[in-house]
């Protein structure tokens, strides 16, 4: 059974004038320790499909099941919960908090379940340093290179153990050196239990993955 | 988490140094403005220094005389006789005395330099009731009261101003062309403590005539506060011996007032009057209270919201790594009440700048008076600070913090890329 499984789903935007169909009528099942490619031109549903598998937003329409479990239905603060143990994200655009160095970073998915401090930099610290940047910890976001952000990025998103990476494009911004760094670090996360969703334009990339799915206007074509 | 709040909370503000300033700056004048109120009222009712019974203390200043049968009313201060005859013996206060004070000619004897001083008036208990340290000579008692022996206390000024640095105790002075021994000195105190004020203190007995007098106020001090209620049913027992002694006369003694509502009402010659007056005096003060609250909080708000909106993407990372809406929330209004809290510390210190310059017209003292340290920094006047400071950050951060408690995850974190 796949641990992320979408039955039907539909997603349509809506504004006073427009509504815009992002995807239509989708199914697709991830397996487990699966290394998944999203594929598709800009505006296909890729990022809107990684979005709602991350119960980051809702479907219109269909059913999302995650590691067993039905989302439908699931309160705010459920969802928040159901993030925090399960999912793992990573953004093209990092996302770091700027005001917070490293190591608070990193932190900050742990902040929002049980955990003493100590607990905390402990975990945050193992990660950096699985990332290759303990010696980076004190420093603040803007200090680092993009290869380094999207590490500290990656160290976040596992640092709560999550079953599931989902990834919109990590390497979107990154030289080609820095990325297939990031591509490896992801492998490597992979190999070692982490099923991964990652969004790409980059038709290499995705060759080095399990699977790839491909959308074309919210549909899945492949 | 409140620590790392605590961090980002001040690394925030390092970061955008004019924003924070603007916003530490709007937060003080608003807290400048509510707190010079708070305190000056707080120096008018705390317990220190002179007046450190301020809580326990209550005051009968008028009485109005009702003749019913002509229907006419006579109202004003206590004569001596309605004190003696019906409320020298109440048994519920720990010390009672009466008062008066006004401005006297006073001069050495012998010498033609007269001074225009403050007199104040009064019984032995007086001394028990305020405090004093005395710098020679000691307090009279309930003897030197009774045999109406013309003694004087003088405040460390007033004997600088008659004697300029000769001994003092022992010698004569004229008060109002009647002499008086001085038998004692005491250092100054501030005119914030109104009720112990004076330049110079005599028996109420040593003057002549003085049962034709009237008395400025009869002051009670009880043993503890909750003592009032026996005390008023003692003052209210006086009144009904009296109207039972006097046909259709009907007594009623205005008070007694708790120091901090006599503050309030001043001169009223009934306890309704009072009561109207004090309720007009705290409905004035919540308008102002409330106006200085809200609108630098509306002009705050802004800020918080613009302040807000830079931080949209945080805001959708911190909720997609698992944040409630709760805990955005409260670390919203954590980090707003950093900032509330130096504005809080900067716009207390401007307070007391405000009431120096201001006692004026904020105390009802002379500009020359000066303001002892701990009735300027209390508990009180601390825990109102943070009071206020959370008032306003409420009113300031609520809407802005509930907004980004409730932004979509997605368009926060697709707000820069838009």
């Amino acid at each position: 059974m796949g641990i992320i499984k979408l039955e039907g789903i539909t997603k349509i935007y809506r504004t006073k004038e427009v509504e815009t169909v992002a995807l239509e009528n989708v199914n697709l099942e991830v397996k487990e320790k699966e290394f998944l490619s999203v594929m598709g031109p800009s505006g296909c549903g890729k990022s809107t499909l990684l979005n709602l598998m991350g119960l980051l937003d809702l479907p219109d329409e269909g059913e999302i099941r995650i590691n067993g479990i039905d989302t439908t239905g699931m309160k705010d603060g459920q969802m928040a919960d159901f993030r925090n143990a399960t999912l793992g994200f990573v953004f093209q655009s990092f996302h770091l908090i700027n005001s917070l160095n490293v190591l608070d970073n990193v932190e900050l998915p742990l902040l929002y379940r049980p955990s003493t401090e100590k607990e905390r930099r402990e975990k945050a610290k193992a990660v950096l340093e699985k990332v290759g940047l303990s010696h980076r910890m004190r420093h603040f976001p803007s200090q680092l290179s993009g290869g380094q952000s999207q590490r500290v990025a990656i160290a976040r998103a596992i640092v709560g153990g999550p079953k599931i990476i989902l990834a919109d494009e990590p390497t979107g911004n990154l030289d080609s050196r820095m990325g297939q760094e990031i591509m490896d670090l992801l492998f490597q996360l992979n190999e070692e239990g982490a099923t991964i969703v990652m969004v790409t334009h980059d038709e290499h990339i995705a060759e080095s993955t399990q699977r790839i799915v491909r959308f074309f206007d919210g549909r899945r074509v492949e | 988490m409140y620590k790392l709040y605590f961090k980002q909370a001040i690394a925030m503000l390092k970061q955008n140094k004019f924003i924070s300033l603007i916003a530490i700056l709007g937060t003080a004048l608003a807290i400048m403005m509510i707190m010079a109120i708070i305190v000056s009222d707080n120096i008018k009712t705390i317990s220190i220094g002179a007046e450190p019974n301020r809580y326990r203390t209550y005051y009968i200043p008028t009485m109005m005389e009702r003749d019913t049968v002509q229907n006419s009313w006579m109202t004003g201060t206590i004569s001596y006789d309605r004190y003696q005859g019906y409320l020298s013996d109440l048994q519920t206060p720990e010390y009672s005395t009466i008062m008066s004070r006004s401005e006297q000619l006073v001069c050495r004897e012998g010498e033609s330099e007269i001074h225009t001083l403050k007199r104040r008036t009064t019984g032995e208990d007086y001394w028990k009731i305020y405090s004093f340290r005395f710098i020679e000579g000691a307090p009279w008692g309930e003897e030197e009261v009774q045999s109406g022996v013309k003694h004087a206390i003088l405040s460390e000024s007033a004997t600088r101003k008659l004697f300029k640095g000769e001994k003092a105790v022992g010698q004569m002075i004229l008060i109002n062309f009647v002499p008086y021994r001085v038998t004692g000195i005491v250092e100054d105190i501030s005119e914030i403590f109104n009720m112990a004020h004076a330049d110079l203190w005599i028996p109420y007995t040593s003057i002549d005539n003085y049962q034709s007098w009237g008395v400025d106020m009869l002051v009670l001090m009880a043993k503890n506060n909750s003592d009032l209620p026996e005390i008023d049913r003692e003052v209210r027992q006086a009144e009904k011996k009296y109207d039972a002694s006097h046909a259709n006369k009907v007594l009623s003694y205005r008070g007694p007032a708790k120091h901090s509502d006599y503050q309030l009402s001043g001169w009223a010659s009934t306890n309704e009057d009072a009561a109207v007056k004090i309720r007009v005096a705290r409905r004035k003060s919540l308008f102002i209270f409330l106006v200085l609250l809200l609108v630098p909080a509306i002009n705050l708000s802004g800020l918080s919201l613009s302040r807000m909106k830079r931080r949209t993407e945080e805001i959708g990372v911190r909720k997609a790594f698992g944040a409630k809406r709760h805990v955005i929330l409260i670390q919203v209004l954590f980090e707003n009440l950093i900032t509330s809290l130096l504005g809080g510390v900067v716009g207390l210190l401007l307070s007391y700048g405000v009431i120096y310059q201001m006692k004026h017209w904020l105390l009802g003292v002379p500009e020359d008076s000066y303001i002892p340290f701990n009735a300027l920094v209390s508990w009180p006047v601390l825990l109102s600070v943070v009071l206020v400071c959370v008032l306003l950050n409420l009113l300031s951060a609520g809407i802005p913090a509930y907004r980004a408690s409730c932004m979509n995850i997605v368009n926060s974190l697709t707000q820069n890329d838009k």
